[in-house]
């Protein structure tokens, strides 16, 4: 029996591997565990079951390069127009921190840099004080990571200005690579609401590969939208690991359409009783995209709720992933989860792999999922076009509705509009006011 | 006005209409009654330009201009409205957007300038308050959640929006109580003007109860079998359709 080959891109990625000095200990533990996972596992490829539809084996041949440290230069132009109304705004380049490109007047005290933070005990609970996660990437962010927010909002605070974190890709002549880390921790009763935008040029290869912790206390509220539109050459890999508390909600709403290979996964455990969480999404995707929508939602207490609703555009040859795993355990009585993923194929070549789990071990609960692919509605085509609207406009509408709807569960009207917004522009449409 | 001489029309490879003729001269409103399954909505469906609905021969024009060969929307370019006996949801698209696409798409096609944002809602609110539709309507996704009365009224909103030279109104008094039945035919009688034509789909009288009809030609086996005024409708009202099929047997 041969033995067993090296972990696929360990070779690629081990350079990235960061070990400061001066971080505390705890740190220090946390990133090599995160190395010796990724040592141990490498790249993910579709051998594993949950990557069976997104194999990340090409990244070991992309040659990226950590780029230097500190953002560089960028035109504030470059930047886009604010997507919430008086929102403060983060801005990283090549996932560093650029402190001159960003406002966050009255946020100071809550949103600071990840490592200027690593001394609290709030991050160290929130990010070590739980049982580690096996997901390579994540670990690979761990090893690697060099920047990102910590972000804390005390008891029965409000975040006070919306937040939006732009990630800005700016890549070079060779391919780069950068593993932004952020932590969102809402304590008891307080409320934020998060916007990251994502955005690349054209043309550059380059991999951004986030890791983010994020807890939500007690009747606490986090809106977290996120607006993905890397660049066409652009790989963008997310893990996100939630907990949410008693009462608390965690509402969550991507908007993929960008990126060449994308993969946003949230695994989130309702922990105390009646907690809630929405993990919703669209994807307009087309040419040789493939979006990976991934997610796990763990009922760990009675009366928790979760709604996830995922509706895709796809076009020519992208292909759409939705995996969607629930876990009702045997404490979690009067669940209630309902899981939805629905995909417009818009040509033959198009194509969506659902895979939904349900794994059930209380008795008294209520938990659906569906999953529907087809083409586009030809009753609502011609209802349209009966009223003048030519083919092409009444298809793009179409297509508008069906993704926009998926946003209708936002609970944050001004996060909501910003998505439709986002939409709207993907698709060359005017938002309606 | 509208023209429709000998029309024959196949669905799913079955001939539905037979040899349809029939005139509508501007200013008329004519009804079209006949019993299930003798073609009325398949008359409107293929006005109306729908696909699967194969001409095989015959023609159709509207002010002279062929209908046969242009696209849905072409053909509501023209001045062409159908309203629908079965209004479609359309999920993620509010009201408001849909009437605006759909009155600036007109416009291009007739070589007009868009509506002005301002312009369109001085319109929109003129023509709601005119209907007694609440705005809140046209903040909803089309038709999505709404009763069979809203639906019916949002048709004749848009309807009075577009301004068609030419209305088809196909069953719409289906699905509607007495009440809501009265304002939608309100709203259909103040779009009456000599320079406008109609044509009422349906299957009962009482819908011609409110909006009275010049003419009404009875629609039996894909062809119209016979034709009188309003009092024709009264009749069939009374008898059935049996006696009018009984004759065509003969």
């Amino acid at each position: 029996m041969a033995a067993r080959a090296e972990p696929i891109g360990l070779k690629a990625f081990e350079p990235a591997f960061r070990a400061p000095a001066g971080e505390p200990a705890w740190l220090a533990d946390f990133r090599k565990a995160g190395a010796a996972r990724f040592a141990e596992a490498g790249l993910p490829t579709n051998r594993e079951e949950a990557w069976k539809y997104t194999s990340l084996r090409p990244l070991a041949r992309a040659k990226y390069e950590a780029g230097a440290m500190g953002a560089p230069a960028l035109d504030p132009s470059a930047l886009p127009p604010l997507a919430l109304d008086g929102a403060a705004r983060a801005v990283f380049v090549n996932g560093r921190f650029a402190a001159g490109l960003s406002d966050l007047e009255g946020l100071e005290a809550a949103v600071r840099p990840w490592t200027e933070a690593a001394n609290e005990a709030w991050l160290r609970d929130l990010v070590a004080g739980r049982a580690p996660t096996e997901q390579a990437m994540y670990a690979l962010n761990a090893a690697a990571f060099d920047d990102g927010l910590a972000i804390r909002v005390p008891d029965g605070a409000s975040l006070g200005r919306p937040l939006e974190i732009v990630y800005v890709a700016a890549p070079g002549e060779r391919p780069l690579m950068w593993h932004p880390r952020s932590a969102i921790a809402l304590e008891a009763g307080a409320s934020a609401t998060i916007l990251e935008r994502h955005i690349g040029p054209g043309e550059g290869a380059y991999l951004a590969n986030h890791g983010a912790d994020i807890r939500v206390g007690e009747g606490a509220r986090l809106a977290h939208g996120k607006l993905q539109a890397e660049g066409a050459e652009g790989r963008h890999l997310a893990m996100t690991r939630v907990s949410v508390g008693e009462g608390g909600l965690y509402d969550n709403f991507v908007l993929t359409t960008g990126a060449s290979l994308s993969r946003s996964e949230a695994a989130v455990r309702l922990e105390g009783a009646g907690a809630e969480t929405r993990l919703n999404g669209a994807y307009a995707i087309a040419g040789r995209q493939h979006a990976d929508h991934t997610s796990r939602i763990d009922h760990l207490a009675p009366g928790t709720t979760s709604r996830q609703v995922y509706a895709g555009a796809i076009d020519e040859q992208a292909r759409g992933v939705f995996q969607g795993h629930i876990v009702v355990d045997r404490l979690a009585q009067q669940t209630d989860g309902h899981q939805l993923n629905r995909a417009l194929l818009l040509s033959d070549g198009a194509e969506i792999d659902s895979k939904p789990i349900l794994e059930i071990y209380a008795d008294d609960v209520k938990c659906s999922h569906g999953a529907t692919a087809g083409d586009i509605d030809a009753d609502q085509l011609f209802y349209l076009r009966a009223r003048g609207v030519p083919a092409e406009a009444a298809r793009r509408l179409v297509v508008r509705g069906f993704l926009a709807d998926a946003a209708d569960g936002l609970s944050e009207p001004s996060l909501r509009d910003a998505v439709v917004a986002a939409i709207d522009a993907t698709l060359g449409l005017e938002t309606a006011t | 006005m509208l023209e429709i001489k000998d029309l024959h029309v196949d669905v799913d490879g079955k001939q539905i209409l037979n040899g349809l003729s029939l005139t509508v001269p501007a200013g008329e409103v004519h009804a079209i009654m006949g019993p299930n399954g003798s073609g009325k909505s398949t008359l409107a469906y293929t006005l109306a330009g729908r696909d699967g609905y194969e001409v095989t021969s015959g023609a159709a024009t509207l002010m002279g201009e062929d209908l046969l060969g242009l696209d849905p929307e072409e053909r509501a370019a023209v001045g062409l409205f159908l309203a629908f006996q079965y209004p479609v949801e359309i999920p993620g698209v509010a009201g408001m957007t849909f009437v605006k696409t759909a009155i600036n798409a007109v416009r291009a096609a007739r070589g007009e300038k868009e509506l002005s944002a301002i312009d369109f809602l001085k319109l929109v609110r003129s023509r709601l308050k005119e209907l007694d539709i609440d705005e809140a309507m046209l903040k909803r996704p089309v038709n999505v959640g709404f009763s069979g009365g809203e639906k019916k009224r949002n048709e004749v909103l848009q309807m009075a929006l577009l301004e068609p030279k030419f209305c088809i109104l196909d069953e719409t008094d289906s699905g509607l109580d007495i009440d809501a039945l009265k304002v939608v035919a309100d709203g259909v009688n103040a779009l009456r003007a000599p320079e406008r034509g109609m044509l009422v789909i349906t299957h009962y009288q009482r819908l011609l109860d409110y909006i009275r009809p010049d003419k009404v030609h009875v629609l039996a086996k894909g062809r119209i079998v016979r034709t009188g005024g309003p009092e024709l409708a009264l009749e069939l009202e009374e008898k059935g359709y049996g006696d009018v099929l009984a004759g065509l047997a003969a």
